[in-house]
């Protein structure tokens, strides 16, 4: 029978005491579906090698097939648990295909909105990696936290987890109103649960032994590895693109990027915790900016017309029909737009042939790095600390796989 | 030969070719409402304009000649805003029908609007002149004069296509609008060729209203079975289902006939056969070929018929059910008289195949008068062919006479038959045709067949080794 | 000089007409050749006076020396635009001198028929027309071999059923084949290609009304009345509120204030001049102050930024609203326009509608910059100039009466304050 190799070479030379354990796909710590195949002495691991592909649905290639707008509702399903950045980060390179910017209101709403994407994806990081590493009630007082997120998504956009918001040129709708006040409660509720979730971890014996000194990657290896994100900044290298190259209105904002030194999880940890208070900053001060205004460019060949004119003229109309049947057109050309996303650099590389569909749509994932720097972090240390710093690395199977 | 520069590429073209024409032939698509290749030019939809250097004035590309040294440019800021300009005037008293126009998607309002304006309205809706709307003036066409931008291709066509002008621009000015004569209505035989060289929604066609948007239709090249012409045409489709058919893109043909253009209509009708049709009852396919196979060998002197309308690989399926059946009663050939009978496109020859159906049996078979003889004598008892090409045989059937017909609906089956079998047309199944000059090609298939309705090919096999298993 | 060559006194009658020295020019031209003939109307710079003002000469020699079969000479009597009645007395007071001019032209290209085609509503003109050329036949001038000299011309005289731009060369003729009344693709232009697909010359009344005295007294003469640029006398048909309104002929040339002091007496009832169309409604619109500096011919009224036309000149008056004006010209383009091209078309209805809102009070800010841009898209885009003839006028009021228009769009009207009609 012919076989395929095993990907693992030490398998073949496993020795005396040595085990080859497979963890997943189908493991309650590999969340995302990622299967790591780890050679053990002992406890300690020799070697790991992750597998991918258990969540690839073709997301490049569906972009193909339909408009660009149309992509957009597949962007929430990349790192599904900080929707509002992917759709941003898509919405902006096609902007950039266009030569068209949105007006300032759409700018800092979406700045609003893809820091409370940051803050639900950090709760989600720690809160499971906290669960993985036994700490349970840590995980429901973050769940909780990000609940009031949740709720501020479904208030803007009718959903929490697939919003959908981007539109190339604007938004799907403007913020309800009341939408500020709602969000300084629930920025209240996410300090009050945060504080609770850093009363319970960041000094507690166990969670400090799991975390400091496991999963170490240095800067240098991180930076060859094109590891970005909170691995990249906790291993003492402060690349934020937020900072680097600013998008959107972030050039208007007073935040800070806290950056680590030792490169281990619970500088990752640390790193997260700092990020989404610093996340609710940028938050509270771009409500307290928000301009009037409208939210869509308004060019008929950008965006969906107001509905008020939509009805109202001819003109307006039939651009409508044409956006809604053919999508919106870029000239023909190329572009690659970067975002800071949760686990790091997010980029979008778009070609289009000046039709209303995409040639071919590249997302450049800040988990893919991540994963494949994993068998680094890992090597050497426990099988236990290999839970500890794939919770840590956050990698989300609808990113790292599309 | 005239050679000019357009956009600053050279081109050389015939003698009296237009500015358009020379701009085609560079790849270069001039927008346009009124001008059309297979009509002689009006010139005043004013959207085909472009700049000639040394001219003051704008001049129309379709009706400008190109002449040597020219020096145009078609993408001007001058000419630019001239389109935007012609937009606006023509919007500004269309009607918001977008949503119940079948032209949608493939409108040339729509497409020029997006693709050289974009400009925001400047003139209340509440202002736009109402007209008349929804007008049937003649059997497959519906006029809306609010949609109409008087482009005039309409008038153009009835007057020098046709020659039958019905269609004229009644009144003047912002009043004027499309009409059509006192005591006359749009039955040329021609008329929805309008629906498909009407710019915008103003004619359409009452086979395709409402029944599917443009966006979604697949196009699949074929040949017309009308007659012998053989025009090229395109079917448009989608989920199975043809809605219209076109001349295809680039065709000899600039039209289609009316008939022509909706002999797929039958496909799925409501007396499509989807099974075998005996002594006026339905009856599964299997128990119909055996039904069929047994009279054919019952009788001693059984036939088989050709058909000018059957495709060249069924005709050969039916000349190998003769050899089957071992008889020499068959016939393949067929004469007609062909050539455009209208000065337009339809043949005097009915039948698509008339040359292609001799190829089953080049040698040997009967003439068609011999067959006629030998049945009207009593020689022959039992005939199979396909239910049009029945019309050959003259004279009342003798009694007791068992006449097998392949047909495609119920409407077909001529008197007298005693079996139908179901077969798939040529939207459904591929087939050779010779046309009426020789030229031969596949046509379809476009969609699939009704379920359990094969090939007439498949069919003839099975009746041949149906045949077989009883013996001849 | 002020010598009337067309409007003379007591000529209408045929017999006068020939005592005073009628149809012997055509005797002339006869003996002349027909290249002999071109050559001295050529010569003598005349230009075509029913607006456009292309030398005639040439336009005669457009016609292809060696064309097959028929030609036509046609005569553009449809004089329909605002505020010009100069034909109508021309055909009243000289009608044997468009005969005559006819006859002469049709002999220079080779044409046996010509047609008149006269505004419909000139019932009163045309019975008088009719007689005319009746009289004319009968004393051998038209008909077969007229004067013996082989040369066969007879004159049809066709009615126009109402339309303004059934006065535009092509559209006239295709009125006169039965056709649709509405102008055709120029080239092929009619001297090619005209009446019934032949070779065919229209001519304005007027401009055929001058010939005889050309052929009779000379090129040479003839090119030194009027101005070097513009020679020869013209009918000016002064409308509006001056003492003598009317119809004058004066030599090409004459300046404004002239016409409007010496011969039309001034303005009346101590009213001051606002402005003027020296050129009748299509043309666009002198400031008082720079029609009172401007010469009547081609040259001058051109480089003032207007032109001479068919020299139907209109008088407005202070207290007139320019406004309310421009909607009149604006309802008369719009109702006449054939509609074949979208930029007249739509445009002149969409002018027609932003003028009625402005003239009551409805106008909103933006609509004196959509009228303007309206008229500018109008402007030189469409098969024949009808467009232009409104887009011109509007362009040269919204320049020189801005303030008129804005205040109509802020909300004023005229109407309430008893601005009327013109008379």
């Amino acid at each position: 029978m012919n076989r395929a190799p095993a990907k693992n070479w030490d398998i073949e030379d496993l020795g005396e005491g040595r085990l080859a354990l497979n963890m997943g796909p189908s493991h309650p710590a590999m969340h995302g579906i990622v299967r790591l195949l780890v050679t053990l002495e002992g406890e300690r691991v020799v070697s790991a090698d992750p597998e991918i592909g258990y969540l690839h649905r073709g997301f490049e290639k569906t972009c193909e097939n339909v408009t660009w707008n149309q992509c957009i509702p597949y962007t929430d399903r990349l790192n599904y648990v900080s929707p509002f950045i992917n759709n941003a980060g898509f919405a902006l390179a096609v902007e950039k295909l266009l030569g068209v910017e949105p007006p300032a209101r759409c700018q800092y709403i979406r700045v609003l909105m893809s820091e409370i994407s940051r803050v639900t994806d950090h709760l989600t990081c720690i809160g499971a990696s906290a669960m993985e590493l036994g700490a349970f009630t840590v995980y429901f007082y973050l769940i909780n936290a990000r609940e009031a997120m949740y709720r501020l998504g479904d208030l803007a956009c009718g959903a929490r987890v697939t919003p959908a918001y981007a539109r190339v040129g604007g938004l799907a709708n403007d913020l309800p109103p009341g939408f500020a006040a709602e969000a300084a409660a629930a920025f209240k509720a996410v300090r009050e649960n945060l504080a609770d979730a850093d009363r319970l971890l960041t000094r507690n014996r166990i969670f400090h032994d799991r975390l400091r000194g496991t999963g170490t990657l240095t800067k240098e290896d991180a930076v060859a590895m094109s590891v970005t994100g909170p691995a990249l900044r906790a291993a003492g290298m402060p690349f934020d693109v937020r900072k680097a190259s600013p998008y959107l209105v972030y050039d208007r904002f007073d935040f800070d990027v806290p950056v680590g030194s030792n490169g281990d999880n619970y500088d990752r940890y640390l790193v997260r915790m700092e990020e989404i208070r610093q996340s609710l900053r940028i938050a509270e001060q771009a409500l307290a900016q928000l301009p009037g205004g409208p939210v869509n460019h308004p060019s008929y060949a950008v965006i969906l017309p107001p509905k008020a004119e939509t009805h109202g003229c001819i003109e307006a109309l039939m651009a409508h029909f044409k956006l809604t049947v053919d999508g919106v057109k870029p000239p023909a050309g190329e572009v690659y737009q970067a975002v800071e996303g949760a686990n790091g650099e997010l980029g979008f590389y778009l070609v289009s042939d000046g039709t209303g569909r995409p040639w071919r749509v590249r997302v450049r994932p800040p988990s893919l790095p991540l994963t494949a720097a994993l068998p680094a972090m890992v090597k050497g240390g426990y099988i236990a600390d290999v839970v500890a710093t794939f919770g840590q690395i956050n990698m989300i199977g609808g990113e790292l796989e599309r | 030969m005239p050679r000019l520069t357009i956009d600053g590429r050279p081109v050389e073209v015939k003698e009296g070719a237009t500015i358009l024409e020379a701009a085609g032939l560079l790849g270069i698509t001039i927008p346009r409402f009124c001008h059309h290749p297979a009509l002689p030019p009006a010139g005043s939809c004013r959207m085909c304009v472009v700049e000639i250097e040394g001219s003051p004035k704008l001049a129309t590309s379709c009706s400008t000649p190109a002449a040597e040294g020219m020096k145009v440019s078609t993408s001007s800021p001058a000419v630019k805003a001239a389109r935007r300009d012609v937009l606006e005037f023509l919007l500004l008293n269309h009607p918001l029908d977008c949503p119940i126009c079948d032209q949608a998607g493939e409108c040339s309002l729509q497409d020029y609007y997006m693709e050289h304006s974009c400009a925001k309205s400047r003139f209340p809706a509440e202002l736009k002149e109402p007209r008349q709307k929804r007008r049937l003036i003649g059997p497959h066409l519906v006029l809306d004069n609010e949609r109409c931008v008087l482009c005039t291709r309409c008038v153009r066509f009835c007057d020098e296509v046709t020659r039958t002008s019905e269609l004229f621009v009644s009144g003047r000015s912002d009043a004027s609008f499309i009409d059509i004569r006192e005591g006359k209505a749009l039955d040329n035989g021609y008329s929805l060729n309008l629906a498909d060289i009407c710019p915008v929604g103003a004619l359409t066609s009452r086979e395709f209203r409402f029944r599917q948007r443009a966006w979604f239709l697949e196009k699949t090249p074929v040949t017309c079975l009308g007659c012998a012409t053989g025009c090229r045409a395109e079917a448009h489709h989608a989920g199975g289902e043809i809605y219209r058919m076109v001349p295809a893109p680039g065709a000899e043909n600039a039209w289609l006939c009316d008939r022509g253009r909706l002999t797929y209509r039958p496909l799925r009708a409501g007396d499509r056969l989807k099974k075998g049709f005996i002594k006026n009852g339905y009856i599964d396919l299997e128990p119909a070929v055996r039904e069929a196979a047994a009279r054919l060998a019952g009788e001693p002197g059984a036939a088989v018929l050709g058909s000018p309308w059957l495709s060249v690989e069924d005709n050969a399926a039916l000349a190998a059910l003769a050899r089957a059946l071992g008889t020499g009663n068959y016939c393949f050939s067929f004469t007609a008289e062909s050539g455009i009978k209208d000065g337009i496109l339809v043949n005097k020859d009915p039948a698509p195949n008339t040359a292609g159906a001799a190829e089953a049996a080049p040698t040997g078979g009967l003439d068609l008068g011999e067959l006629n003889r030998r049945i009207a004598a009593g020689e022959i008892k039992a005939l199979i062919t396909e239910a049009r090409a029945a019309a050959f045989i003259k004279g009342r059937l003798p009694d007791g006479f068992k006449l097998i017909v392949f047909a495609t609906n119920r409407s077909e089956i001529p008197a007298g038959a005693y079996a139908t079998l179901p077969y798939a047309s040529y939207f459904e199944t591929p087939g050779t045709f010779v046309n009426y000059q020789g030229r031969r090609g596949v046509t379809g298939p476009v969609v699939p067949p009704p379920e359990g309705v094969p090939p007439l090919a498949e069919t003839a096999a099975a009746l041949a080794a149906a045949l077989k298993g009883d013996g001849a | 000089m002020n010598e009337r060559t067309l409007l003379r006194d007591n000529v209408a009658d045929i017999a006068a007409y020939f005592a005073a020295g009628g149809w012997r020019p055509l005797k002339k031209a006869l003996s002349m050749g027909r290249a002999a003939v071109i050559a001295e109307v050529t010569a003598s710079g005349l230009r075509g006076r029913g607006g456009a003002g292309f030398p005639t000469g040439r336009k005669w020699s457009f016609v292809p020396q060696d064309a097959q079969g028929p030609r036509y000479l046609v005569c553009n009597a449809d004089e329909g635009e605002p505020g010009a009645f100069k034909d109508r007395e021309l055909l009243r007071r000289n009608p044997q001198a468009v005969l005559e001019g006819m006859a002469i032209a049709g002999y220079a290209i080779g044409a046996s028929l010509g047609y008149i085609y006269i505004r419909g509503e000139f019932s009163a003109e045309a019975e008088f027309l009719t007689a005319a050329i009746t009289a004319a036949r009968a004393k051998g001038f038209l008909g077969a071999n007229i004067l013996g000299s082989g040369f066969d011309f007879d004159i049809h005289l066709h009615r126009g059923a109402g339309a303004y731009i059934c006065g535009e060369e092509t559209a006239l003729l295709s009125s006169i084949e039965g056709l649709r009344g509405q102008p055709r693709l120029k080239p092929p232009f009619p001297a090619v290609k005209g009446l019934f697909g032949a070779p065919t010359v229209v001519n304005n009344a007027e401009t055929l009304a001058a010939v005889p005295s050309i052929l009779e007294r000379g090129a040479a003469w003839y090119a030194s009345t009027g101005s070097p640029d513009s020679p020869g006398t013209k009918l000016f048909c002064v409308s509006g509120a001056v003492n003598r309104p009317g119809v004058y002929e004066l030599p090409l040339g004459v300046p404004f204030r002239e016409l409007l002091e010496t011969h039309c007496g001034g303005m009346k009832d101590g009213r001051k001049l606002k402005a003027v169309l020296p050129g009748g409604a299509s043309s666009p619109a002198l400031t008082a102050a720079e029609a009172m500096a401007v010469n009547m011919d081609y040259a001058s009224l051109a480089a003032a930024g207007s032109m001479l036309g068919s020299g139907a000149v209109i008088v407005i008056e202070e207290g007139r609203c320019m406004v309310e004006l421009l909607g009149v010209l604006a309802r008369f383009y719009r109702h006449e326009s054939c509609g074949q091209c979208a930029p007249c078309r739509e445009g002149c209805a969409w002018a027609d509608k932003l003028l009625a809102g402005l003239e009551a009070g409805r106008g909103r800010p933006s609509d004196v910059e959509t009228l303007r841009s309206c008229a500018a898209a109008m402007t030189g885009r469409t098969i024949c100039p009808l467009a232009d003839s409104l887009a011109l006028p509007a362009l040269s009021f919204i320049s020189k009466f801005r303030a008129e228009f804005d205040a109509h769009a802020a909300g004023r009207t005229c109407r309430a304050a008893g601005g009327g009609r013109l008379a």
